[in-house]
């Protein structure tokens, strides 16, 4: 009797195993036939990167991302620095346009100046993917920071530690980087969406800089003179609201008026919020911003659309961070690319 | 030579006369000042005056390096970009360890050296100056970058072990030390300009070149010095500029920083066509700066429109240049600005 079940046992045994056998064996097909299939699609795909400069870890983990990712697809990659120059970065899109590559990626420098390339490139039968500033002219696809979402974080923090019962003055400075790039037009409309009408919070001044941090320091050092009981500095890039920090520092004012900014999320905006440079910030995080780019670009690749005939938005997640709350690893460092330059 | 020893006093009569490109900008500055303080509150307290010339101090200092080359009739348009690369060279030092002293001896060094070299390509070499130092401003900012920047645009200063710092966060008898640094950099400038044979050669060349070389002064060697102390001066307005936002902006290279040096220099009446103007008029020329973007920041004045009121002093400055210095077949020259 226990001869004979285990026999049976040992019959069944053999059937499962043959009956998986022939399942895996099916799904090893299908996936080598989706992975040739994904491969061929995006082998010597070329995209085109164009920021508005290099040089900065927010545009360094973009970068690498792409340039990691897309070689790791078989796709070619190609950077066009555009060195903060609004004419290098015309010339850059116009170059990439007559290159004729599979995906532009556009990071504008205002929402204007490359609306009608961005068009003539989707009409030319190039995919246009426009990164965290986009322009009047919607492409493909937009990954992107959500400034409308962090600005009204943004904002409400500003009222819960600066309005009214906070027992703070509720004033505000606001330090963009130019006032006509997007993420300045899209945070200002949102902010004043959410104080107006409200009388605990005042806008002492609203400035450029041009995103440098010794413009964002002189106009923060000169605000504070005059309203020395400033709560609050909302300034729309890190990159420059480092200079802001230093004159709230050397103003001996750290903990009272309070720096309020966002970014990509490197080691820098970590050690600004240990060292009490930022007080309040919105990470974004570009590494993961430039997974979400190749990611859009390898389903446009793939999906075979025509170029322009859709407009996908894909915002990124953001991350509140304080100087109590931060953790070490919500930052992160540059990769190193330079095997693949 | 006309009125070197005398400094910028014009020559031509009339209003000038009496007026003067820097009593121009006195006035200027005091009904400024006036203005200011009756729509803004506070305006002219000490404190206000104090923190918006701690603002231009960096600008100031700056202008004065520049207005040294100008008065001997040269331009260093590599100021701005000598001064961010040779600081962004001693803060890549300090972060890579090297002692405080030896980061900031070397960008020191690598200062000096750019300044010989403006002046070797300038006086020796014999390129106009306007050209010479445009392009050397493009190769030192990629040099620069390409060496030891490794790419990157902004160098952080290190978060800790670093003294050379207070700079920008003490103060001394409550004046903070970038402003005193301005006064006494203001002050060597002016003595040195004034009383020492060295700046009466400065003078002398710029006011007629071929003369200045025909009466023994090596016209060549001084293209060295001024150069050199241009640069140098860069470097320190780029040491104070690093403590206070504590990192190193390379990207200073495209900003209007340059053009404010030059509006400065000019507004304070150092003539572009060389041998006039006093440090006097270009410390005036600071502040009446200073003085515009505080008052227009305070009342938040969309930055664009700042843009436009600094294009027009800055063009104000060279038609009152112009009228009181008028070109003639003497003072012009190939490669004059």
């Amino acid at each position: 009797m226990k001869k004979f079940r285990k026999s049976i046992l040992a019959g069944l045994a053999v059937v499962a195993a043959a009956g998986l056998g022939t399942m895996a064996a099916a799904q090893q097909g299908a996936d080598a036939k989706q992975r040739a299939a994904y491969f061929e699609a995006l082998a010597g795909k070329k995209i085109v990167f164009v920021p508005i400069a290099m040089g900065d870890p927010l545009m360094q983990g973009w970068d690498a991302a792409l340039r990691i990712q897309s070689h790791d697809a078989g796709m070619e990659y190609e950077l066009k620095d555009a060195n903060w120059s609004t004419q290098s970065m015309s010339q850059a899109i116009a170059a990439a346009i007559s290159e004729k590559p599979d995906v532009i990626v556009a990071h504008n420098i205002n929402v204007q100046l490359l609306a009608r390339d961005l068009k003539r490139a989707n009409d030319e039968g190039i995919y246009v993917i426009q990164l965290n500033l986009a322009s009047n002219q919607p492409t493909d696809a937009l990954v992107g920071a959500d400034w409308t979402g962090i600005a009204e974080a943004t904002s409400n923090q500003i009222i819960a530690d600066c309005g009214e019962g906070s027992g703070k003055s509720g004033k505000v400075a606001i330090l963009a980087g130019q006032l006509t790039a997007a993420d300045s037009v899209l945070m200002n409309q949102a902010m004043t969406r959410i104080f107006d009408g409200r009388d605990d919070i005042e806008i002492v001044a609203s400035q450029a800089t041009n995103w440098e941090a010794e413009k964002a320091r002189e106009v923060t050092a000169t605000l504070l003179q005059q309203h020395p009981d400033l709560c609050a500095v909302f300034a729309h890039w890190d990159g420059f609201a480092f200079g802001a920090g230093q004159a709230v520092k050397q103003a001996g004012k750290s903990g009272e008026t309070l720096i309020y900014t966002n970014g990509g999320g490197d080691r820098r905006a970590c050690d600004a919020l240990g060292s009490g440079i930022f007080d309040r910030y919105w990470s974004y995080n570009s590494l993961a911003q430039g997974r979400d780019l190749v990611l859009a670009a390898k389903w446009l690749i793939q999906s075979g659309i025509k170029p322009g005939s859709q407009n996908i938005a894909l915002y990124s997640p953001s991350t509140y961070m304080t100087p109590e709350t931060y953790t070490d690893d919500q930052c992160w460092d540059v990769p190193d690319v330079s095997h693949l330059k | 030579m006309a009125d070197s020893s005398a400094g910028g006093v014009p020559a031509s009569g009339g209003v000038s006369k009496y007026l003067g490109q820097e009593g121009i900008v006195f006035a200027l500055t005091v009904i400024l000042l006036i203005v200011f303080t009756g729509m803004i509150s506070g305006f002219s307290s000490p404190e206000n005056l104090l923190s918006l010339t701690r603002n231009v101090a960096v600008l100031g200092i700056l202008s004065v390096g520049m207005a040294v080359v100008v008065i001997s009739r040269g331009i260093d348009l590599a100021i701005t970009v000598t001064m961010s690369i040779t600081a962004a060279f001693s803060v890549v030092l300090m972060t890579a360890g090297y002692s405080e002293v030896f980061a900031l001896g070397a960008g020191l060094a690598a200062a000096l050296a750019i300044g010989i070299f403006h002046g070797w390509i300038i006086a020796y070499v014999e390129m106009p100056a306007l050209f010479a130092t445009l392009a050397s401003a493009l190769f030192i900012n990629g040099f620069g970058r390409w060496l030891f920047m490794d790419g990157q645009q902004r160098a952080y200063v290190p978060q800790e072990g670093v003294n050379y710092i207070m700079i920008a966060q003490e103060r001394i008898l409550g004046v903070p030390i970038p402003v005193i640094m301005f006064v006494v950099m203001s002050l060597l400038v002016a003595a040195l300009l004034k009383y020492t044979n060295l700046g009466r050669h400065i003078y002398a060349t710029g006011d007629n070149l071929g003369t200045a070389r025909l009466s023994g002064i090596s016209t060549r060697v001084l293209a060295l010095i001024t150069y050199s102390l241009c640069a140098v001066i860069g470097f320190i307005a780029g040491i104070i500029q690093s403590a206070s936002t504590m990192l190193v902006n390379t990207q200073v290279f495209t900003s209007t920083l340059l053009f404010d040096v030059i509006l400065v220099v000019v507004i304070g009446g150092v003539s572009l066509q060389g041998g006039r103007g006093r440090i006097r008029g270009v410390v005036l020329g600071t502040l009446l700066v200073g003085i515009v973007l505080n008052g227009l920041t305070l009342l938040n004045v969309h930055s664009d429109i700042q843009a436009i009121i600094k294009g027009l002093l800055l063009l104000a400055a060279i038609l009152v240049d112009n009228w009181l210095h008028p070109r003639n077949e003497e003072t012009a020259r190939q490669g004059d600005m």
